[in-house]
């Protein structure tokens, strides 16, 4: 198994909170360098951010941060000063890709957009993320997860029809826009390797957003049908409550309705008119849940996935945290690590999202400590002497 | 600035992809949009199904009133576009070899079934490394190629419910857990790009190939999960569902427009902000009360807070009061429901029209990842079952018509679903 699959990559990274760091993190992950810009004294603002051990903030225990900036290593620079922006010229000059997410007219402003850059490094991937994109009437919107789940078209189809929209709890928009800059990132790197050329890479957590949920609720009405209402995404059963919890009932095509009608000893219900057909089942949902509910409900959630899944029904646990932390599939498939930094001891944490068969994705080192790496970096790679890296922090540069 | 060559200059014009060549076996959304991609940046991905077995998407609501049913599944068009699409039944040993031979001149095999079906057809990743050992395969189980799951049928939200993630949505009045979007599937796909550019970079400098599970369910939790499972390591406790709720921000939330069904979605950030958004309403009494303000002020009265909010929204346009909000720094925004009608969607492009036979002109996103200098575009529509059969067989393979003839009456090819 070789080491290192991006080893010989170069990342800056110059981004805070979840997309930009999570980006520059999955590259991390196989071997890539990636230098993470902090500024002096308050760092990514994630580190503010929790969940904190007992709930109690320091800048070097904040759980978000942790997740998404191990392999990383960490320098401040100020980019407000002027010195600071050359040091940054500096490191993208020896550098691969660049990943940020400062804003268009910032970077402009401070001569710092792909078109100032690649003058200075012609190979340069620089990968911009943004909330709305770089044009466009919202593109100088403030952002909040929240708002770009309603502005991407999702929420409307969330929640219940009789209360309002529903966000989805986890901050989707920023998770999936990291993804995909990633592969953007990649992408470009791949047509730079080819070519010698780099250029500029654009998400934004809005369309990314929308293009997460695969569309099925606007491409359906594209083809003519009605765009449907908010209804309970997640089919027309979703998660029904058991004895010990909710389980999840995903019956897709006929065959599964049929199956699980006969599983759960409903096999009139086969042949009454609310369930004929899609757009009955839909109509009556509420009374198709309610038999269902009645068979469950006495019933263990486990026992239930299991016996289902025995029968070939689609059928699964609607889990929480500690449950997927308890299964035995997962430890025997070695996928929850445990990563050690200095201030938070040995946390638990979910591994590899794929594997890799001559390739090593590892979490090799802990999100770093604020500017741990000024040395190695300053002097290491850019050959400033000590007392160069005096005076920047005196003043106020690093 | 750095010379560029003729050649150079002319690939710097062309698809970032041109010349890699993918051969697709997926079904539903977590293969077939990851080779989606692939094609949309120029790569030449060739969709294998069978017409005894086509692509189970095939089957979802498809439009109405069509003969052809099989073909005009809107979901099917979308997650399909810019392939070639070829029929071989793979379970007899013609269609296998057929397989097989294509092997040497592709690059990528990407494949989306349950562990055992590959396995069945014999066409495993030591089968096709020894054919050529320079083939990235890739496989997307739901559930993993191992473990007491890995039999398990999987679809549609079963990932997202056995991950975690419905537990931390849903209406704060209530205790049920809330199924989101089906976003598991595009986890998947966009982690088994990672995976796929990092084996071609691995590959351009080894010349070796290699085999890669992306099991959905661990892209998914490992892409979402995370901060969760660090809370539940640290403290020992799941934070539930607070709705539109935060933590640190009040008011945030959902609030009623004027009109049918018509919403906006407000994110006050901190006490000046709050100021701010006072004054856009222009300061009504209410906002002036001591308790609201600071920001645990608005927390302690947040019901109280969001039916005063709701009282001003539910007379205001929604477009209007986000335009009025935003001005004044306020992060809001309208709850879109049809983003093609959308300004923003709009004026950035987001959508192709394409034209099919069958399903005719349609409106289809593009991919959310934009490249200055090799933009990717869509390039065909969705295939029809089997519409490059001979294309690739003669094409590529150098098969006669007789011997294609022979295939198709043999029904190891074929146009038409066997049942159809």
């Amino acid at each position: 198994m070789s080491d290192k699959t991006l080893g010989h990559l170069r990342v800056i990274e110059c981004a805070s909170g979840i997309a930009g760091p999570f980006c520059a993190r999955l590259l991390a992950d196989l071997g890539a360098d990636v230098i993470k810009i902090e500024r002096p004294g308050l760092g990514d603002r994630a580190r503010q951010v929790g969940p904190f051990p007992q709930d109690k903030p320091t800048p070097e225990s904040s759980g978000t941060f942790f997740y998404f900036n191990h392999n990383k290593r960490s320098v401040t620079l100020d980019l407000a000063s002027p010195t600071g922006r050359e040091i940054l010229r500096e490191l993208v000059k020896k550098s691969d890709i660049l990943v940020e997410d400062l804003g268009q007219a910032q970077m402009e402003a401070w001569e710092l957009a792909y078109a100032h850059l690649e003058r200075l490094n012609p190979g340069l991937v620089m990968t911009s993320i943004t909330p709305f994109g770089s044009y466009g009437p919202y593109k100088d919107f403030k952002a909040d997860e929240l708002i770009i789940q309603a502005l991407s078209g999702v929420m409307s189809g969330l929640g219940r029809p009789d209360k309002e929209p529903l966000a989805i709890g986890v901050p989707l928009s920023m998770l999936f826009a990291g993804l995909s800059a990633a592969v953007g990132s990649l992408l470009a790197n791949y047509h730079k390797q080819m070519t010698g050329v780099g250029q500029l890479v654009e998400i934004n957590m809005t369309e990314a957003f929308l293009m997460s949920t695969n569309l099925t609720r606007f491409l359906p009405a594209e083809f003519g049908a009605t765009i449907p209402g908010r209804t309970d995404w997640g089919g027309i059963l979703g998660s029904i409550e058991c004895k010990d919890g909710y389980v999840g009932l995903n019956p897709l095509t006929h065959a599964h309705w049929e199956t699980f009608a006969h599983w759960l000893g409903l096999p009139e219900l086969l042949e009454m008119p609310i369930f004929t057909d899609l757009a009955a089942r839909l109509q009556h949902r509420a009374e198709i849940r309610a038999m269902f509910r009645e068979k469950v409900k006495d019933r263990e959630r486990e026992e239930l996935f299991r016996e289902g899944q025995t029968l070939r029904v689609p059928v699964s646990p609607i889990a929480t945290v500690e449950d997927i932390l308890g299964y035995d599939h997962f430890r025997e498939r070695d996928f929850f690590i445990q990563v050690e930094h200095p201030i938070l001891g040995k946390v638990t944490q979910p591994g590899r999202p794929f594997l890799m068969s001559d390739a090593a994705w590892a979490v090799r080192s802990p999100a770093p400590l604020l500017g741990e790496a000024n040395g190695l970096v300053y002097s290491g790679l850019l050959g400033y002497s000590q007392q160069d890296i005096v005076k920047l922090r005196q003043q106020g540069v690093i | 600035m750095q010379k560029m060559t003729e050649h150079s200059e002319k690939l710097v014009r062309t698809s970032p992809l041109k010349g890699l060549r993918v051969l697709e076996l997926g079904l539903f959304v977590a293969a077939p949009a990851a080779t989606n991609i692939l094609a949309y940046f120029g790569a030449e991905v060739i969709k294998v199904e069978s017409i005894q077995r086509p692509d189970s998407m095939r089957a979802h609501s498809p439009m109405r009133g069509v003969q052809m049913w099989w073909e005009a599944s809107s979901l099917w068009n979308w997650d399909n576009l810019n392939k070639l699409g070829i029929t071989l039944d793979l379970a007899s040993p013609e269609g296998r070899d057929l397989f097989l031979r294509l092997i040497p001149m592709s690059d990528l095999v990407v494949e989306n079934f349950s562990p055992r079906v590959m396995e069945n057809f014999g066409l495993t990743y030591e089968v096709l490394s020894q054919v050529n050992p320079a083939i990235i395969m890739v496989s997307m189980p739901g559930y993993g190629r191992t473990g007491p799951w890995r039999e398990y049928v999987s679809f549609a939200t079963a990932m997202e419910h056995a991950s975690g993630i419905c537990h931390l949505t849903g209406y704060p009045s209530e205790p049920d857990p809330y199924n989101p979007a089906a976003v598991s599937d595009a986890f998947g796909s966009m982690n088994a790009l990672v995976a796929i550019f990092a084996a071609l970079e691995h590959r351009r400098r080894t010349g070796r190939g290699q085999f890669i599970e992306v099991p959905l369910i661990e892209a998914f939790i490992a892409s979402t999960m995370g901060p969760d499972v660090i809370d539940f390591s640290m403290n020992r406790r799941m934070r539930g569902h607070l709705g539109n709720r935060s933590p640190f921000m009040s008011p945030h939330g959902v609030y009623p427009c004027k009109g049918d069904d018509s919403w906006i979605a407000i994110a006050v950030y901190g006490d000046s902000e709050w100021q701010r958004f006072c004054q856009a309403l222009g300061d009504p009494p209410w906002s002036q009360d001591e308790k609201f303000a600071t920001t645990l002020g608005r927390q302690r009265h947040v019901d109280e807070l969001d039916r005063l909010v709701a009282e001003w929204t539910c007379l205001q346009d929604a477009m209007e009061a986000m335009f009025l909000l935003q001005a004044q720094g306020v992060a809001a925004g309208v709850v879109t429901q049809d983003v093609r009608a959308d300004p923003h969607f709009q004026a950035r492009g987001f959508f192709t029209e394409m034209d099919r036979p069958i399903v005719g002109k349609r409106r289809y996103p593009n991919w959310p990842i934009r490249l200055s200098r090799t933009p990717g575009k869509h390039q065909r529509p969705a295939p029809l079952l089997g519409q490059h059969n001979r294309e690739v067989l003669s094409g590529l393979l150098g098969l006669s018509e007789d011997a294609i003839a022979n295939l198709e009456e043999r029904k190891i090819i074929g146009t038409k679903p066997i049942w159809a």
